[in-house]
C-alpha cells in the first residue's frame, strides 16, 4: 500500500463512526449497524452487520464474534504496520487523528493513540471503572476483586467489556508490551 | 552464582522504528543487566537450564480434541470435565495452579476440597462447546497474580467457594440460555457471598529453575508455601 491508498484507508480507520471505537479498532465499521452488507447469491440473502458484543451466529465454535468487537491481536498488528509506515514517511506525512476532527498528526502518533485506547481497556477511568469489567459490579467495587484483571478474548466494540474467554494471556497480554513502549516514550 | 559472571552485555543495535525518537533503553548500546536479564541471557545461550521448571502444566485437558478416540467424531463432546476425575488422559496431564519440568515428567498441583463438594478441585470446571451457550468455556475465577521471567517467582490466585461448587447450576443454567443471551458465568455464587476473601485461596510458588536441588539442600521449607 502506497500513500495514495493509505489516505482514504486511515480516513476510515481513524474515524469514530466507522472503525475507531474508544478501545481500539473495531473487527467491521459501526457504519454497518444501520447499514448491514448485503449479498445476494442464487437467490438467497446473506448479510454482515456490526454485532460489537457477543457472537450470534454457530461460526468459530459461536463463542468468538469478528463481526464488530476489538481484538488485541489485528490491533496490535495495525500499530506495528503504522509505525512502518511513519519510518519510511516520516514526520511529514499526517493524518486527520481522529477523521472529522481537524488534528494533524503523524502515524506514529495514531499508531500511539490506538495503543492508548487499547490500554484504556484495563485501566480506571475518571469514573473508578474498568471498562474491561463493564457491569460485573464485583469486578467494579469489591475490595477482593477490583484490582484482578482477565485478559479476555476480545472487547466490546462500543464500550470495551470483555468477552469470549477470559484467559486469552497470550494475544490480549500484548497490552504490556503496548505499555512498555508508551513508558519509553516518555 | 558461579555462571553469572558477566554483568556487562552488548544488547543488539536499536532495533527502535520510531525515526529520530530516542528509545531510552537501547541506548547507549552497552549497560548494566539486572540479575534476571543476566538469567535470560544464560537460557539463551543454553549456558543454564533456567526455564527447566515453569507454569506449563495445562490447565485443562478435557474437552480438547487431543483425547478424542469417539467413533464419530464427537471430538469437543468426548472427554467432558466429569470425566477427567476418573479416567486417564492420553494427550497430557492438567491441573490447578500447577507447575511442571519442560518435559512434563514430573507434575506439582493444588488440590481443594471445601468439606461440600462431592469432588476434590483437583481442575477447572467448564463445559464443551456445545454444552455452553457461547461454546466451551472454562467457569472458574482464577488470576495469575505474578511471575518473574525465569518462573523463580510466581503468584496466582484461585477463588474457591466455601459452600458446594454449582457444577450442576452452571450446566443447566447454560443449557437454558440461547446464543442470544450473554454467558453464564455463576455469577450467583460470588454475588451472594458477603465475604468473598473468606472463599479464595492463594498459593505463592518459590522455585529455582535449573538448580532446584541445589536451592532445596540450602532452604528447605521456603520451596512451597500455600496459605488459604
Amino acid at each position: 500500500m502506497n500513500r495514495t491508498h493509505l489516505v482514504p484507508v486511515l480516513r476510515y480507520l481513524l474515524d469514530e463512526s466507522e472503525f475507531l471505537s474508544p478501545y481500539g479498532i473495531r473487527a467491521i465499521s459501526r457504519f454497518h449497524k444501520d447499514h448491514p452488507y448485503v449479498l445476494r447469491v442464487g437467490g438467497t440473502e446473506h448479510r454482515v452487520a456490526y454485532e460489537p458484543a457477543e457472537s450470534s451466529t454457530g461460526l468459530f465454535g459461536g463463542n468468538s464474534n469478528w463481526r464488530g468487537p476489538v481484538w488485541f491481536p489485528i490491533n496490535f498488528l495495525l500499530i506495528e504496520a503504522l509505525q512502518k509506515f511513519h519510518h519510511f514517511y516520516g514526520e511529514e506525512f499526517m493524518v486527520e487523528l481522529p477523521t472529522g476532527s481537524g488534528r494533524q498528526a503523524s502515524l506514529w502518533e495514531a499508531a500511539a493513540e490506538i495503543s492508548r485506547r487499547l490500554t484504556r481497556i484495563f485501566l480506571r477511568s475518571a469514573d473508578g471503572r474498568r471498562p474491561v469489567y463493564g457491569g460485573l459490579k464485583k469486578f467494579q467495587n469489591d475490595p477482593y476483586w477490583c484490582d484482578l484483571i482477565y485478559f479476555y478474548e476480545y472487547f466490546h466494540g462500543d464500550n470495551g467489556a470483555g468477552i469470549g474467554a477470559s484467559h486469552q494471556t497470550r494475544w490480549t497480554g500484548l497490552v504490556a508490551k503496548l505499555i512498555e513502549q508508551s513508558v519509553r516514550e516518555v | 552464582m558461579e555462571q553469572s559472571s558477566s554483568t556487562m552485555s552488548t544488547l543488539p543495535p536499536n532495533t527502535n522504528t520510531s525515526g529520530d525518537k530516542p528509545c531510552l533503553a537501547c541506548e547507549p548500546h552497552t549497560r548494566i543487566m539486572n540479575a534476571e536479564e543476566n538469567r535470560l541471557e544464560e537460557s539463551r545461550r543454553r549456558k543454564v537450564h533456567w526455564k527447566r521448571w515453569g507454569p506449563y502444566l495445562s490447565e485443562r485437558q478435557w474437552g480438547t480434541v487431543r483425547d478424542d478416540y469417539s467413533p464419530y467424531g464427537t471430538a469437543w463432546e468426548f472427554f467432558p470435565h466429569d470425566h477427567a476425575g476418573r479416567a486417564p488422559i492420553a494427550g497430557g496431564e492438567d491441573g490447578l495452579l500447577g507447575i511442571c519440568d519442560r518435559h512434563q515428567l514430573v507434575c506439582f498441583a493444588l488440590a481443594l476440597w471445601n468439606g461440600r463438594d462431592p469432588i476434590l478441585k483437583e481442575r477447572l470446571f467448564g463445559l464443551t462447546a456445545n454444552e455452553g451457550n457461547h461454546g466451551e468455556d472454562v467457569k472458574e475465577y482464577y488470576f495469575y497474580l505474578d511471575s518473574t521471567p525465569m518462573h523463580s517467582y510466581m503468584n496466582a490466585l484461585y477463588k474457591y467457594p466455601q459452600g458446594e461448587f454449582p457444577y450442576s447450576q452452571l450446566v443447566e443454567e447454560n443449557r437454558r440460555r440461547s446464543r442470544k443471551d450473554f454467558e453464564y458465568e455463576g455469577s450467583l455464587w460470588i454475588a451472594s457471598r458477603a465475604s468473598s476473601a473468606a472463599c479464595s485461596g492463594s498459593a505463592t510458588i518459590i522455585l529455582m529453575s535449573g538448580r532446584m536441588s541445589k536451592y532445596l539442600k540450602g532452604r528447605k521449607g521456603d520451596v512451597v508455601s500455600f496459605r488459604s
